[in-house]
């Protein structure tokens, strides 16, 4: 199948699939901060994702993608205040103890890090762990438990997956690692794979195998892939969310995007990064992401925008035009 | 050498001198560096051949374990050769020792990967910038202050950075105090490795863009080390692909990235996710994971992961032999794998 036309064929085959998987609604997170100022690491992300679909969030760092990840796991440190909204088929996320959403993680929502070696503990085997998670969640023998693990590490490619229960991490190379972090998030048949940077620390060619994996994986769940490479998001993700500071500064069709980008900083990330057609300077964005309680009013890419003046000291708000959010007083196209 | 293959011809045991009569700056001949693990020897860098021409900026690509790092610390001599040979700016290195280096060293520089690594964190950025000055006892005070200010200035820094630390400024800035540092002798050759990898998107090409401005106005020779092939393709004049130690495919940048002749690159190629939807190129997904070099396969060292494998490349190691357009492969069979598709009827060629 070709690249160009995969992320739309699998828009439209997940159409009819029913309610969303996860509803994202108005999610702010903030910290607080010095003489009671309050940080605001997230500030408005919304998104439905359904059975079958996928959103990248792609942001560089500081842009509150980790954060907006972490939040639907309720992952985050104590000090954070989360506002907004969020739905797992219909159950509020926000209303559970910290009990209930331990019996969520890891059945209902999985998850996979950049790290594989902060997800598995470096003296337990492979099978113990994959053990461990399947019997938090499920009722099964020690037995059952054993040919479970086996199975999902036979779905994510790894071979002799037997041997494998028996064998430590450290006896794994990098990408062998991520299989099994991805077996450990997949344990459960999860509603929702949320997936943070899985590839970042790997190498090229095992970042496909990777990428593969997931894209199989999306048929059977929904997948929030976290990442900083819109090459990434393009090969994986039906829809994409551009973050900037916190903010959703554009969101819609990834291909869309891609092809006919509207923000400015998105049309500038698309220039900054070399892409094989040409050769000869490259046009980079101006200045740095600004640091976290350095965000300027209004908005937040204005002091690096080539089309900013003193309208952008007011928020534009993440406004619809043409199934296509986009935050900018003055968008390209 | 073996008689049976197909295309081109192995290269001459000796690599003759460039016909334009300018010496290369840096050359490595039949370059090894094994690493002794346990009782037995890892060739981390096997026959390796490469030069860098004054002004030249030359690129080494290849994953984890091909030996990119590994070749690139062994020509400043961090690491000592096992055999072969390298020559720089006319003079034999191979064995020299650290006294005899020491000049060297003045026009060998290096920027790493890591900007929050590299720069000792309780140095202000001026001690870090003047260090090389310092320890080659180069200039008075004064003239190691103006020297610092011309070089922030240079890389783009405020002229008030140098009485700041590394932590105050961010990862793009810190990358530039790299290259300041870098700069601060009389440099002929700057080595990085994966020099902007660590930084944010946006950064990148800041960067990318200021080694480009530098290398403009000095003159200098740049050995860049990466593991993607657009960041190659955008910087570098020459490339080597490195694969479990050795030169796979090694040419002109905007070839050898464009259109690979070995299937080694043209999977590297394939694999480099790039955000235009309509890039149509093909998909080539490898199986397993590189051998270890402790372990190496028989004959070619690619072709238990190569798509295109015939029994005899389990049985040969394919020379790295000269194609008619100059680059050179190691393969019995270059050109026949490609990770460039047709969209639309039309070939993407140069997509």
């Amino acid at each position: 199948m070709e690249a160009s036309s995969a992320a739309e064929q699998r828009v439209n085959a997940s159409d009819a699939v029913g309610g969303p998987v996860l509803s994202v609604a108005d999610l702010r997170v903030t910290f607080p901060g010095r003489a009671g100022r309050t940080l605001a690491a997230v500030n408005g992300v919304s998104f439905d994702l359904r059975r079958g679909e996928s959103i990248g969030i792609v942001g560089e760092s500081g842009s509150g993608k980790s954060m907006t990840a972490l939040s639907v796991m309720r992952l985050l440190p104590p000090t954070a205040q989360v506002d907004g909204a969020i739905s797992l088929e219909s159950e509020d996320l926000l209303a559970k103890s910290d009990r209930q959403m331990r019996r969520v993680r890891g059945d209902r929502v999985g998850m996979v890090f950049q790290d594989p070696m902060t997800g598995l503990n470096p003296v337990r085997r492979i099978g113990s762990t994959l053990r461990e998670a399947i019997r938090r969640h499920r009722d099964c023998t020690r037995r059952e438990a054993d040919d479970r693990a086996e199975e999902v590490l036979r779905s994510v490619g790894i071979p002799s997956p037997r041997e494998r229960l028996r064998a430590y991490p450290h006896q794994l190379s990098g990408g062998l690692r991520q299989r099994v972090m991805i077996a450990l998030a997949l344990v459960n048949d999860p509603d929702l794979l949320i997936a943070d940077e899985p590839t970042t620390a790997l190498d090229s060619t095992i970042q496909a195998q990777i990428l593969d994996l997931l894209k199989e994986q999306v048929t059977r769940s929904a997948l929030i892939m976290i990442t900083h490479d819109l090459g990434v998001a393009a090969e994986l993700c039906d829809r994409i969310a551009v973050m900037y500071a916190g903010r959703v500064v554009e969101q819609g069709a990834t291909a869309e995007v891609l092809r006919s980008p509207r923000h400015p900083y998105t049309v500038g990330l698309l220039n900054a990064a070399p892409d094989f057609s040409r050769r000869g300077r490259l046009t980079p964005i101006p200045g740095a992401p600004p640091q976290i309680g350095r965000v300027p009013t209004g908005c937040p890419f204005r002091p690096r925008c080539d089309r900013a003046d003193a309208t952008c000291e007011q928020w534009p708000g993440l406004e619809e035009r043409d199934e296509r959010l986009v935050a900018c007083w003055y968008p390209h196209g | 050498m073996n008689d049976s293959s197909p295309v081109g011809t192995p290269m001459d045991e000796t690599v003759p001198a460039p016909a334009s009569g300018d010496q290369p700056l840096l050359r490595a001949e039949r370059l090894r560096v094994v690493f002794r693990v346990g009782q037995r020897g890892l060739p981390a860098v096997n026959d390796v051949d490469l030069t860098v021409s004054p002004g030249e900026t030359v690129g080494l690509v290849g994953e984890s374990g091909s030996g990119k790092s590994t070749l690139a610390r062994t020509l400043i001599r961090a690491y000592e050769p096992t055999s072969g040979r390298i020559v720089y700016d006319g003079q034999d290195i191979t064995h020299a020792s650290e006294g005899a280096l020491k000049p060297v060293r003045r026009s060998m520089q290096m920027v790493f990967q890591d900007p929050y690594a590299s720069l000792d964190a309780r140095m202000s950025v001026r001690r870090i910038i003047a260090e090389p000055l310092l320890a080659h006892r180069v200039g008075s005070r004064r003239e190691i202050r103006e020297r610092v200010a011309q070089l922030l200035e240079d890389v783009g820094l405020p002229p008030d950075s140098g009485d700041r630390l590394p932590a105050q400024f961010s990862g793009g800035q810190r990358q530039r105090i790299s290259i300041a540092r870098a700069l601060a002798l009389e440099t002929k050759l700057l080595i990085a490795d994966e020099p902007v990898s660590a930084l944010d998107v946006s950064i990148q090409a800041q960067i990318v863009n200021l080694l480009q401005d530098i290398q403009r106005d000095r003159g200098l020779a740049y050995l860049v080390i990466a593991h993607d092939l657009a960041l190659i393709h955008e910087m570098c004049d020459r490339v080597a692909v490195l694969y479990l130690g050795e030169v796979v495919e090694e040419g002109p940048a905007d070839h050898v990235v464009t259109n690979p002749q070995h299937p080694y690159t043209a999977a590297l190629l394939a694999a480099t996710p790039v955000p235009n939807p309509d890039h149509g190129r093909e998909r080539i997904v490898l199986h397993g994971e590189p051998p270890s070099a402790l372990d190496p396969p028989s004959g070619c060292n690619f072709h238990p992961r190569c798509p295109i494998a015939r029994p005899h490349c389990a049985e040969e190691s394919p020379p790295l032999a000269e194609l008619p357009d100059g680059r050179r492969a190691a393969c019995f069979y270059p050109g026949e794998l490609t990770a460039v598709g047709r969209v639309d009827g039309r070939s993407q060629e140069h997509c």
